[in-house]
């Protein structure tokens, strides 16, 4: 894992415009993810967890006002990179992002399989019959049954709508997934389950993870670096194994100690 | 008592009947005009300007109404004008129809997804548009331009491109617009026309069809309308047309009720059996109203 970064941010910020004046919602957070490796970042609600995510997958909402810093993935330099080529080479088919909310991601009109095949329809013009083909495959990874590719999402559980909106993230097998609060609104045990998939895909196809969450517990699973965020900025970059034993900024710490455990030392 | 047709009021010579059954009918029968038996002589005068000059001449004598609908002023049948009417007025309805919701949908929803200056003019078009009437701008064209009746459609479907329906669509779009897997489509990169078309135009259509329905038969009366008022096609038969032969023969005075009646009835069959088509794919298409 010693090799060189898959993804380089570089004192990265971004801000809005509200009726109060700017809100810098991120503010110069620098960090890497190296390929095969999950990179966790930990953050209370509003302190701009989504806003990093957004901004990696240039979707901003409409009242951005400034995106700045440097941010390259590979060898291409994506702050150069214009709408159309990023659009083309890197969004979805380089790097996916499962969005916040994800169990509403899907559209409610659209059979299932139709909507996982949308991206490879979208981005490499594929027929239907070579898409769907893919599409069994990568619902198998997840852990869902193919035979659900005919179905709406309302017949889904949570868990199985969750499972596809990573299957619809994984279809153009990106070497990086951003996972923006994937597991936020289920219940532990299907938390955990989605945890051991994204786990054996991690191992099976080598991808990168960002999962971004408020959850400590759940995001230890998957962790091998964490990041945590308060206010805009990154205060605390480490291994995950330090910082889950011996977190070093005292925000990190009162976090760790606000995690409710069954006997309390 | 002498008989002249031709000096006596046409009242007083063929008891109240018009002239062509007056003529051959016996004056003191009562009710059901009979006919008078007797040899009665065709005089022909022409005036020719060459000896040789051919003169053909035709006598046709009707026994009576015939056809199930009866006939008209030009012993015409009635049903046939009915019978064609309908694919007719059937087919500007639908087209109308068609032709304004998949035009105002489409703008709508255009607007709606991109919001700012191109929502703002359609919605200032819509908003002038609904205040032009209707009616009187096509009474206008057909008066001083074409009764053809593919021109008024034409019309029709423009004057409804920005008619009040894109209010309607807009507030249904308009929370589909934030939904969270229009978000996702656009971060896997589906162009902007993609988005309108296929992902939010789709989630209204259940919505849409029974209000579709239900708007042909405004169309249908609004051609039957402008065939009153003698705009109507001048080759193609339509109800509207049979109606507005009716009023200026003055076929209810004259006691033809039958010449009013069927092509009103076929409108008013026409408008029920869309309203109820309607009303019933609204229970299919929209379950909460079921309990209704």
């Amino acid at each position: 894992m010693g090799d060189r970064p898959l993804l380089q941010v570089d004192n990265l910020s971004v801000q809005y415009r509200t009726r109060q004046g700017l809100v810098s919602a991120v503010d110069g957070v620098s960090f890497d993810v190296r390929p095969s490796e999950a990179l966790v970042v930990l953050g209370e609600s509003g302190c701009g967890k989504s806003s990093l995510a957004r901004a990696l997958m240039r979707v901003l909402p409409r009242n951005v006002y400034h995106v700045g810093g440097r941010v390259s993935f590979g060898d291409a330099d994506l702050t150069a990179m214009d709408a159309e080529h990023f659009r083309r080479e890197v969004q979805w088919s380089r790097m996916a992002l499962v969005m916040q909310a994800s169990m509403n991601a899907l559209n409610p009109v659209v059979r299932v399989g139709d909507q996982v095949a949308e991206p490879l329809r979208v981005l490499r013009g594929w027929p239907s019959g070579k898409a769907r083909a893919r599409v069994a495959e990568v619902l198998q990874l997840v852990g869902v049954s193919p035979d659900f590719m005919g179905r709406y999402p309302f017949e889904l559980s949570g868990g199985m709508r969750q499972r596809v909106v990573i299957a619809m993230a994984l279809v153009a097998e990106p070497e990086l997934v951003i996972l923006d609060e994937p597991t936020s609104a289920l219940d532990v045990l299907t938390q955990a389950s989605i945890m051991n998939a994204l786990k054996e895909i991690k191992r099976e196809l080598g991808t990168s993870f960002i999962l971004i969450t408020h959850d400590v517990a759940t995001s230890s699973e998957l962790a091998d670096r964490v990041a945590l965020m308060y206010a805009g900025q990154f205060v605390e970059v480490c291994d995950a194994a330090t910082f889950f034993s011996e977190p070093a900024h005292p925000y990190s710490r009162m976090l760790m100690a606000s995690v409710p455990r069954f006997r309390q030392a | 008592m002498s008989r002249s047709p031709r000096t006596g009021a046409w009242s007083d010579a063929w008891g109240g009947l018009v002239p062509h059954i007056g003529l051959l009918a016996e004056p003191e029968s009562e009710g059901e005009p009979q006919v008078r038996e007797g040899r009665y002589t065709l005089l022909l005068e022409a005036v020719v300007f060459d000896a040789d000059a051919p003169l053909e001449a035709e006598l046709v004598l009707y026994g009576r109404v015939h056809g199930i609908a009866g006939t008209d002023h030009q012993r015409r049948d009635l049903s046939l004008a009915l019978m064609w009417g309908t694919p007719v007025t059937l087919a500007f309805g639908l087209i109308a129809a068609v032709g304004t919701t998949i035009t105002t949908l489409i703008i709508a929803a255009v607007g709606v997804w991109y919001r700012g200056w191109v929502d703002a003019v359609i919605q200032r078009l819509t908003e002038v548009n609904m205040i032009l009437p209707m009616l009187p701008i096509l009474v206008m064209v057909g008066t001083l331009y074409s009764t053809s009746i593919w021109l008024m459609l034409g019309v029709v479907v423009v004057l409804g491109i920005f008619s009040a329906g894109i209010k309607m669509y807009r507030v249904m779009l308009l929370p589909i617009r934030e939904a969270p897997y229009i978000e996702a489509a656009q971060a896997y990169g589906a162009s902007n026309l993609r988005i309108v078309m296929r992902y939010m135009i789709p989630r209204i259509l259940p919505v849409l069809i029974p209000t579709f329905v239900t708007l042909i038969p405004t169309f249908v009366f609004l051609e039957a309308s402008l065939a009153v008022l003698g705009l109507g096609d001048p080759v193609l038969p339509t109800w509207g047309k049979v109606l507005n032969d009716a009023q200026s023969q003055s076929a209810l005075y004259n006691g033809y009720t039958y010449w009013v009646v069927s092509p009103a009835v076929l409108l008013m069959l026409t408008g029920l059996g869309f309203a109820m088509l309607g009303f019933a794919m609204d229970r299919v298409f929209n379950p909460r109203l079921r309990s209704l």
